[in-house]
């Protein structure tokens, strides 16, 4: 490559790379009086529970997460009980009131029980209600465990009342809080509407598992559904409901505890081991049905109602400040990087710095691109090695090129040499973390998934840069170079002595 | 140094099993502290609506509690507002909600009562907030965990590294796949044991994770350490030493590299780890151990399963070689 050749390829990639860095990481407003403000790519991101920011147009908050409280029916806070005090007119009225309620765990509590339900006459808290509420807790843990979702977290407050937080990235809260809520018994019926439907008459020694073997949700062709598998007793029951459906429809339900899950239009009879239900679910909304469903067939047994209360918006996990201290600490690594190559190989590592601001931003595209895919602590770590495993790669193949210089051998030859030298190697440790990266992706949930696909992607990015960009950028460099040895900081061992 | 190391490595072996043991056995009983994740506690919450927010009195109230918390010797470890949202939309509501949260050492329940009895008597009298809908409210808190993904994660790294090895094994030879997978194994298990058996504070999430960190590394730096040892290995040089000496010259050789990796990213964890926010730093800081067993696996682990193996294949190939033609007929001197 000529030298003005080699110029123009230098000027014309400067501009892109930087061009496209500028986009993946520079929020700015514009228009008239600010009114329209661009958001960068990284800002843009879809942020998990730990971390999150405002956006430029201080309107919209990306990462966090929501909560609310579950209230167990004969539990109600000390702000309920005064509001409900306060609405009461009549003496006797409040005399009774009061006398329901039991403020716990003393006179300071901030939640109050109900005798007779939570508490007992003499208003300490029933075993029965103790014996319950463990329950309780113990399938909600359950629903969450089997929902996988990254960042939730579960607390019990004041004893007896469970405070669930889910992450905003997850996009059906509303879904999971609302159906998390069902406790109960699983059960089916058919009719026209919800409360009138004739249920599933289960004799003395049968169970609704005799019936129903469970439920689970899957995707296909991008359209997610609940499967409802019957065992033959329960395929046959469907199969008499469904039966004249071809003539009148019917509608089946499907409930935990009183209220129904799952209402199903019917227009053709049904016979078949497994129903297949899709409607207006998201992946995630599918799931959360499926994980009630199943969980109240085959978890724990608990029939306490819960109540939906005290919803809020909650900031990152780690403060709003970790993702700034987050950024400054790429940005610290990717100057101490720098400084290390332009001090070993001086304008040498203007070819490092194009194939790894590319890697950047190609990284950056990626997790914003990639739907499963957001920024999080996980892909952070795995694009960071991904970033270090680009550097070593660049500086083994400038090491050997050093190493031959030093022998005496011309700069044009050192560069195809520690190209070719390298070629393998480079495949070799990216193909290996590949493959690591890529098959734990397909077993793996959550935090290791997401981390084992970012690094597999940044270990086939870095590959592939390093194979192409670098070894283009070095040369067109060395073009423009008057004297290659010093430009790359290599010195012949002749000229040491 | 190679020498010591060759020493020391039953001792170091057996370290590694107490800590792997001990921490099987820890795990077993009672799962991980995840005391940084569900830290025991309490909140205290003042429930205001827009006109405190329109009024501009905001601040005041917030002023009024750490006023209070700091005459009643109560020292919170986070502040957060926080918009209610209504829960079926999700669209927010009228109120907002003012939440500090005490570690148990911060605070007790009596205190926070008084507390909360303090700021409510001065909301009730206060002008600044006569208009205003004001609840104040304190609460206990009992975190729960659950680490259902954690053996999921495990087989997803067992699996990852096995198929990696075996790419590697058939690159770079079966000792080198054997002496990664021993490697691996080890990294692994240590660093997600050593978290059951020392107690530290960790975020549920995160033992998996750094051992998932841990097979990374030493899958990298292990295939930087093999690449040099193929090369090592063609090199007449290297012909005329042992397995075990041949290993140990050829690892020695790559620590540079291996050193060098390995501080990258150990400083990039530190780094991560340096801003202000107390959790970034516990869920990061303990990843610095996936980062050392990494190290050591490759320096002191990798080297005696390697050496070993290629004595046993050079030992194969020599026989080979030496074209061994079977065991000798029987009669066949008496015939003679």
């Amino acid at each position: 490559m000529g030298k003005k050749k080699s110029a123009v390829f230098l000027i014309l990639i400067a501009v892109i790379v930087l061009g496209l860095c500028f986009i993946c990481t520079v929020s700015f407003p514009y228009g008239t009086d600010n009114m329209y403000t661009f958001n960068s790519v990284v800002g843009m991101m879809r942020k998990d529970a730990y971390l999150g920011g405002m956006l430029l147009d201080g309107e919209n908050y990306l990462g966090g997460g929501y909560s609310a409280v579950y209230y167990p029916e004969g539990v109600i806070s000390a702000s309920e009980y005064e509001d409900n005090l306060a609405a009461l007119t009549d003496t006797k009225e409040i005399e009774e009131y009061k006398e329901t309620y039991v403020r716990y765990p003393d006179a300071n509590g901030s939640v109050y029980l109900e005798r007779k339900t939570a508490c007992g006459e003499d208003g300490k808290v029933s075993d029965s209600f103790k014996e319950d509420f463990s329950a309780a807790v113990k399938l909600m843990k359950e629903r969450i465990s089997r929902m996988r979702l990254e960042g939730t977290s579960m607390e019990v407050r004041d004893d007896f009342t469970v405070r669930m937080t889910l992450p905003a990235l997850f996009d059906a809260q509303s879904v999971v809080f609302n159906t998390f809520l069902r406790t109960g018994d699983f059960s089916m019926g058919y009719g026209s509407d919800a409360a009138t439907a004739e249920k599933v008459n289960l004799r003395s020694t049968e169970t609704i598992n005799d019936y129903v073997k469970g439920a689970a949700s899957r995707s296909r062709r991008g359209t997610p559904y609940v499967m409802i598998k019957f065992t033959e007793k329960g395929r046959d029951t469907i199969a008499e409901w469904t039966e004249t459906a071809d003539d009148t429809s019917v509608t089946l339900f499907f409930y935990v505890g009183d209220e129904a899950v799952i209402s199903l239009p019917v227009s053709s009879a049904i016979d078949q081991k497994t129903l297949y239900i899709s409607g207006n679910y998201t992946a995630e909304s599918a799931r959360a049905v499926a994980v009630t469903m199943d969980t109240a067939l085959n978890g724990t047994s608990t029939s306490l109602g819960f109540t939906l209360k005290e919803t809020v918006r909650s900031e990152a996990t780690f403060g709003n400040w970790a993702l700034i201290a987050l950024y400054i600490a790429f940005g610290a690594a990717f100057l101490g990087m720098m400084i290390f190559f332009f001090v070993r190989y001086h304008m040498l590592a203007f070819a490092h710095l194009y194939t790894f601001l590319i890697y950047f931003v190609s990284m950056v595209l990626c997790v914003w691109a990639i739907p499963f895919l957001h920024f999080g602590i996980e892909t952070l770590i795995a694009v960071a090695l991904g970033g270090i495993l680009l550097s070593v790669t660049d500086a083994m193949s400038y090491e050997i090129a050093r190493g031959m210089y030093a022998t005496g051998k011309t700069m044009t030859s050192c560069v195809k040499a520690a190209n070719r030298r390298m070629l393998l190697p480079v495949i070799d440790i990216s193909a290996a973390i590949a493959l690591f990266g890529f098959v734990a992706y397909f077993i793996a949930l959550t935090e290791v998934s997401l981390f084992a696909f970012t690094f597999a992607l940044g270990a086939v990015l870095s590959a592939l840069l390093v194979i192409a960009v670098n070894r283009f950028c070095w040369a067109a460099l060395l073009a423009t170079a008057k004297n290659p040895g010093p430009f790359c900081n290599f010195v012949k061992e002749a000229d040491d002595e | 140094m190679n020498k010591i190391m060759g020493k020391l490595f039953p001792v170091l072996a057996a370290l590694s099993c107490v800590v792997i043991l001990a921490g099987i056995v820890l795990y077993a009983l009672l799962g991980f502290n995840t005391a940084a994740e569900v830290p025991e506690g309490y909140t205290f919450e003042a429930r205001y609506d827009v006109v405190l927010e329109i009024s501009g009195h905001e601040a005041d109230l917030q002023t009024l509690c750490e006023d209070t918390f700091e005459k009643s010797g109560l020292s919170f470890r986070g502040k957060e507002v926080l918009d209610s949202v209504d829960s079926n939309s999700f669209v927010n509501d009228t109120e907002t909600v003012l939440r500090y949260t005490f570690a148990p050492r911060g605070a007790s329940a009596e205190t926070l009562a008084k507390a909360a009895e303090t700021v409510r008597s001065a909301v009730e009298t206060g002008e600044a907030y006569s208009d205003s809908r004001i609840i104040v409210s304190w609460h206990t808190i009992a975190g729960e965990s659950f680490g259902d993904a954690a053996w999921r994660g495990a087989i997803a790294i067992a699996v990852g590294a096995i198929v990696a090895l075996l790419y590697v094994g058939i690159r770079f030879g079966i000792a080198s796949a054997l002496a990664g997978t021993a490697a691996c194994l080890h990294n692994v298990l240590f660093t997600y044991f050593f978290f059951a058996a020392t107690r530290i504070p960790v975020y549920a999430f995160a033992p998996i994770l750094y051992a998932a960190v841990a097979a990374a590394v030493t899958v990298l730096l292990w295939v930087l350490a093999s690449v040099r040892m193929r090369e090592d290995f063609k090199d007449p040089a290297f012909s005329s030493l042992t397995g075990k000496e041949a290993a140990a010259k050829s690892i020695a050789g790559s620590w540079k590299l291996v050193t060098f990796t390995a501080v990258a990213v150990a400083a990039v964890i530190v780094l991560f780890a340096a801003g202000p926010s107390v959790g970034m730093a516990a869920l990061m800081l303990p990843m610095l151990l996936s980062v050392a067993t990494a190290v050591y696996s490759v320096f002191v682990i990798a080297p005696n399963v390697v050496a070993p193996v290629k004595k046993a294949l050079d030992r194969r190939k020599a026989l080979k070689k030496g074209g061994y033609v079977g065991k000798k007929k029987a009669g066949a001197d008496d015939l003679r």
